[in-house]
């Protein structure tokens, strides 16, 4: 009899911690592949340096120790596996810790997962900061010490709130979570009654106690700062499902509903089938794929993995501004721009995606400085990575960037700046050592023929620009430097798809300069509009002819219009299926759509 | 327990020193070295305060051992280093230092390379008999753009490395502060600006005694900006402008310009805010009010106001601000004419910062290409105008790249100004000895970690000296951030602006 209870404890034991191995190299995989870290650092955008200066304001304010320790985390959610690997590892120990605490209340008990599975729905969430977790990990960590404690009843009037005070100063106000464990663990286990009054007092005045003493703290930060009820996750109910789940499992346990229901086998086997169940469901819903896809494309730019982008819009687009802006360099770095753009989707978009507003370069000032870099304006680029600075801070990417603009302009004193700031990141060591010789040399950076070509395209005069009307400026940098092939591209692709085909006309001789062997395809098409505007006979524009392809499409394209009577509207469905990526389409149906929604092209960006 | 720390401290840093270089004796052996040694910040021929903090820095040679001797007539020390950095022990600089008031010192730079001395020609300083004031002010943040994130008021105290916040941001709902000011070098009366945030206003400090206002009235839209307070510390002259920023494609890309602006007068104790004609023309951009010493005259900056009709050749270029000057009876609160004082077609250039020296006989100024936003200008320089003969000349101790706002001490020997000559985009506080229409080599603000602004991404906006710390704690500052806002209220005699707009459509905002 002796025997079968241990042997059943041990078989309990051994699937027990099979089930905590499996679950865990489950979560391992799902962060790794289907979450991805790097894209947790891509949207969190962390501040580190292994520096005393950058490491002591965070001494100055409760939870600042911990929010140290996140930024520093974060920024090794660049190395995919090892961020990986930290999240999970975080979360074991919060599921350890939970399981350690249960125990005090009953045995052979699953429910220690839970926290878990809502940890995992929050860590979904690409703006889920890590110090929150962390947070939770230490709160837990001292219920741990504090239950372990064998602590006399008059010690602990001392003691729980002693610790209480302390874990505010780590934790911020995810001590509340101590106060309630520690509340239960004493009031339901050792009957301590007046130190839980005391800490329970303590925690509701630490806080505004907080707001005096530490200056940056207002009332709603101090007693919010560092729970994760600042925002919006994808699954919504998670972080108040992840706090509420310690007491409701104390709840549980206490009456040892399940233990009371059914055999210990049975009541695994329910609660491994619960626990699967949710983990399924975590997995499903808490996922954001439009955020990832919108990510996975900011990665392939960031890369300049322009194939990886065209093949992702084409077959499974991502329907964000961000995403379209990428897909237009995309096109533009592919020579596709005026070739291809309408085989694309949100074609009626395009207008208003390929460059940026300034409110929207606002949420993506790094990615808008790229854009710049591309077109050579160095000035712009570096504007726009300063506005990045505010925004984000010194992160490796803005100071990269900054770094080059300044090699460009040839301020080697502050791109020495930048460097010795990246030598004092993780990520930003490789840069270092591949650009230090810069310094000296600034002109070698131009052995990068992307560099060498912003300096071809660097304006060549001063022009001062005072709103963001994207026609206005790219006719602007065309003056400015007449040579560059980007602003001209970009400017023929705004005159294409604004409908400003004259504009579009007289600059039609510059493709040959810009080492186009025949006009791209959308200019073609819209050649042939402009051509039956101002009536000409011939299918020439500039001694540059129209390809007999392009003219048999077009000869295609109006006979299934005449096989309609001209009605466009009955012939949509066909054109579509036959010319949905051409020019003409564009003009009759996307344009007319836009025009007729009252969005005026000359004042399309124009919000200065 | 101050005390334990700081004997800890010092035997740790004792016994530190006692290992590392403690042992190294001046060397007997040794090359000279005929070239200037090369040190950073440059404190070479510089003449420093006398209660200034220690000055280190870093010797940027290479060699494996350095070995800095400071010497004057009758006291020596010597500061080793493994790395070229000299960090001076505090005390022994400060007795040092008091020891060379009005006197020369030097310093002896020893380099070991390959397991051989070198000496450089010896470094030349002095210190001057009068002290800098005891603290500066100052803003910092990020190279604004557009958009600002963090940024707070601090305060150095200049005789030691303790840098403290007066206000920032944090709590304040990310909201801009700027133009702190104080009523003559005295941090017991200072006011600064809040836009945004909880509300734009003026904090107004006067002994401990803090008061919120809303200096719009119905004549100005938009609230004061730059700032002067009246000697008698009751009123405080303020422009109100209203400022457009823009971009340029080469060169520093970014700019300011005004469309309009006028100044106007702000009373504390009645909470009137008054104008007149005169400096407040509609035919004029009026901006950088600075009073006299004897209160009795206001200088300021004026540009004949710009036609921006044509919204695609805006000609900010062509704005020329000359100096003009208009007497003031404080008693009768009764202005009189004005009258030019350097006019943009006498300097060619256009004025802006004026600045007048405490005993009333300088006054200091910027002058750029065009424009009244010297820091984003390259060009600007500082000028130094007598005003008793009404000579101005160029000051030596300009660079290629922008030298801006600037400050006197309340003793007229000292002035900082904030200078971006280090790296085109941060300005840096330097300081400077005055004495005799003669000005010294300037001196970059003493950071303890000699390299500091190397690492540095902030930018040193607005430094103003004042006599000792300011006392007001942070979070009283904050507290009245959040106070009730009193309405200035407008001089019955001062018309209202018709149809003028305001500005809460922020040319600069905060981060979300």
């Amino acid at each position: 009899m002796l025997k079968s209870t241990k042997n059943e404890k041990l078989l309990l034991r051994s699937i027990e911690i099979f089930i905590f191995v499996l679950f865990f190299a489950s979560v391992f995989v799902h962060i790794r592949y289907r979450i991805n870290p790097l894209f947790c650092y891509f949207w969190q955008k962390p501040v580190f340096f292994l520096d005393f200066s950058f490491f002591t304001p965070y001494l100055t304010y409760p939870g600042g120790l911990v929010e140290y320790a996140d930024e520093l985390i974060t920024q090794l959610f660049y190395y995919q596996w090892l961020g990986a690997l930290i999240i999970t590892l975080m979360i074991a120990f919060i599921t350890l810790l939970t399981r350690i605490f249960l125990k005090k209340f009953c045995h052979n008990n699953m429910l220690y997962y839970f926290p878990a599975l809502f940890l995992i729905a929050l860590h979904s969430t690409y703006a889920y900061e890590m110090s929150k977790t962390a947070s939770l990990f230490l709160t837990l960590f001292v219920v741990i010490i504090y239950i372990k404690l064998p602590v006399s009843k008059t010690l602990d009037i001392f003691i729980f709130p002693f610790l209480t005070i302390i874990l505010y100063y780590f934790v911020a106000a995810t001590f509340f979570l101590f106060v309630l464990l520690g509340t239960i663990y004493n009031v339901a286990k050792r009957r301590y009654y007046l130190s839980t009054l005391f800490a329970i007092i303590i925690s509701l005045v630490l806080h505004y106690l907080g707001t005096l003493v530490f200056y940056a703290f207002d009332v709603v930060t101090a007693y919010s700062f560092l729970l994760p009820f600042d925002r919006v996750y994808n699954l919504a109910f998670a972080p108040y499902a992840l706090y509420l789940s310690f007491p409701i499992l104390v709840a549980f346990c206490i009456p040892k509903f399940f233990t009371a229901l059914f055999n210990r086998f049975y009541v695994l086997l329910i609660q491994i089938f619960l626990i699967c169940t949710i983990f399924y469901a975590v997995f499903y819903f808490s996922f954001d794929k439009k955020a990832h896809d919108m990510l996975l494309i900011e990665q392939y730019a960031v890369n300049h993995e322009w194939d990886n982008i065209l093949d992702k819009m084409q077959h499974d687009p991502v329907d964000h501004r961000l995403a379209l802006f990428h897909l237009y360099r995309a096109l533009y770095f592919k020579g596709q721009l005026l070739e291809n753009v309408l085989s694309y989707p949100f074609r009626d978009r395009a207008i208003k995606c390929f460059m940026m507003s300034k409110e929207f370069a606002f949420t993506a000032a790094l990615a808008n400085s790229d854009f710049l870099m591309d077109l050579g304006h160095v000035n712009e680029a570096e504007h726009w990575a300063h506005e990045a600075l505010s925004l984000h801070g010194a992160t490796p990417e803005v100071l990269e960037r900054l770094f080059q603009v300044n090699i460009l302009k040839k301020n080697t004193t502050f791109a020495s700046m930048c460097l010795i700031k990246l030598q004092k990141t993780f990520v930003g060591k490789d840069f270092v050592k591949n650009n230090l010789q810069l310094i000296d040399n600034p002109e070698n950076i131009y052995q990068d023929p992307f560099m060498r070509e912003i300096k071809q395209n660097m304006p060549q005069k001063d022009f001062p620009f005072f709103t963001y009307n994207f026609r206005v400026y790219l006719e602007n940098l065309v003056a400015a430097c007449p040579d560059n092939k980007a602003a001209f591209d970009y400017l023929m692709f705004e005159y294409l798809l604004s409908g400003r085909l004259p504009k579009m006309a007289e600059k039609i001789h510059l493709f040959k300069k810009f080492g186009y062997s025949h006009l791209p395809r959308h200019v073609e098409e819209a050649c042939i509009l402009y051509l039956m505007k101002i009536e000409s006979k011939e299918p020439v524009i500039d001694d540059i002819p129209i390809s007999n392809k392009t003219l048999a499409r077009f000869k295609d394209y109006n006979t299934i219009l005449a096989k309609y009577r001209g009605d466009s509207n009955a012939a949509l469905n066909e054109l579509f299926q036959h010319h949905g990526d051409t020019y003409w389409f564009y003009a009759m149906y996307i344009k007319k759509r836009l025009i007729e929604e009252k969005i005026k092209m000359d004042a399309t960006e124009d919000i200065s | 327990m101050r005390a334990v720390i700081k004997t800890v401290l010092f035997l740790l840093t004792s016994f530190l020193l006692f290992f590392t270089c403690g042992k190294i004796q001046k060397p007997n052996n040794y090359r000279m070295i005929s070239h200037q040694v090369t040190i950073y910040p440059d404190y070479t021929s510089v003449t420093l305060p006398p209660n200034i903090a220690p000055i280190n820095f870093v010797i940027k040679e290479k060699g494996d051992k350095f070995l800095a001797i400071f010497s004057n007539q009758s006291d020596s020390f010597k500061v080793c280093s493994k790395n070229g950095n000299i960090n001076i022990p505090f005390s022994r600089w400060k007795k040092f230092a008091a020891n060379c008031s009005g006197k020369d010192f030097s310093i002896e730079i020893f380099v070991k390379k390959n397991g051989q001395w070198q000496l450089f020609p010896k470094i030349m300083n002095s210190v001057a008999m009068e002290k800098i004031d005891g603290a500066l002010v100052y803003r910092l943040l990020d190279p604004a753009y557009h958009i600002w994130s963090k940024m707070g008021i601090y305060q150095r105290n200049l005789e030691n490395f303790r840098e403290k916040v007066v206000l920032d941001n944090r709590p304040l709902k990310k909201a801009c502060l700027n133009c702190h000011s104080f009523h003559m070098n005295n941090p017991e009366s200072m006011m600064l600006h809040v836009r945004g945030g909880p509300g734009t206003s003026l904090l107004l400090s006067s002994n401990d005694h803090l008061k919120r206002i809303n200096t719009r009235t119905a004549f100005n839209a938009s609230p004061g900006a730059y700032r002067c307070w009246h000697p008698n510390g009751k009123k405080i002259a303020f422009s109100v402008n209203k400022v457009t920023q823009f971009f340029h494609a080469t060169g520093e890309n970014r700019d300011v310009f005004d469309f309009s602006s006028d100044l106007i007068l702000y009373d504390i104790e009645s909470n009137t805010v008054s104008t007149c004609q005169d400096i407040a023309s509609p035919d004029f951009m009026e901006t950088y009010p600075m009073w006299t010493p004897d209160g009795k005259m206001l200088y300021f900056c004026s540009a004949p106001q710009a036609d921006f009709s044509d919204g695609l050749n805006i000609p900010y270029d062509k704005i020329y601000y000359s100096l003009n000057r208009i007497p003031f009876d404080a008693e009768n609160n009764k202005w009189e004419k004005v009258e030019t004082v350097l006019s943009y077609e006498q300097t060619g250039l256009s004025i802006a910062h004026p600045s007048i020296s405490p005993e009333g006989n300088y006054l200091l100024f910027c002058m750029a290409k065009y424009g009244n936003f010297p820091i984003y200008q390259p060009s600007s320089d500082l000028y130094l105008l007598d005003l008793k003969s009404g000579a101005y000349r160029r000051l030596d101790i300009n660079s290629d790249k922008a030298d801006s706002y600037h400050s006197w001490s309340s003793n007229g020997r000292w002035f900082v100004f904030s200078s971006k000559r280090e790296n085109g985009i941060l300005a840096r506080p330097y300081f400077c000895y005055f004495k005799n229409d003669q000005v010294s080599k300037p001196v970059l603000l003493p950071q303890k970690n000699p390299e500091f602004y190397k690492t540095f991404f902030k930018t040193y906006n607005v430094p103003e000296l004042i006599k000792h710390e300011i006392r007001i704690k942070p979070n009283q500052w904050k507290k009245a951030a959040f106070l009730t806002m009193t309405d200035a209220q407008l001089d019955p005699a001062v018309a209202a602006a018709p149809n003028e707009q305001t500005d809460e459509n922020m040319l600069w905002q905060p981060a979300q």
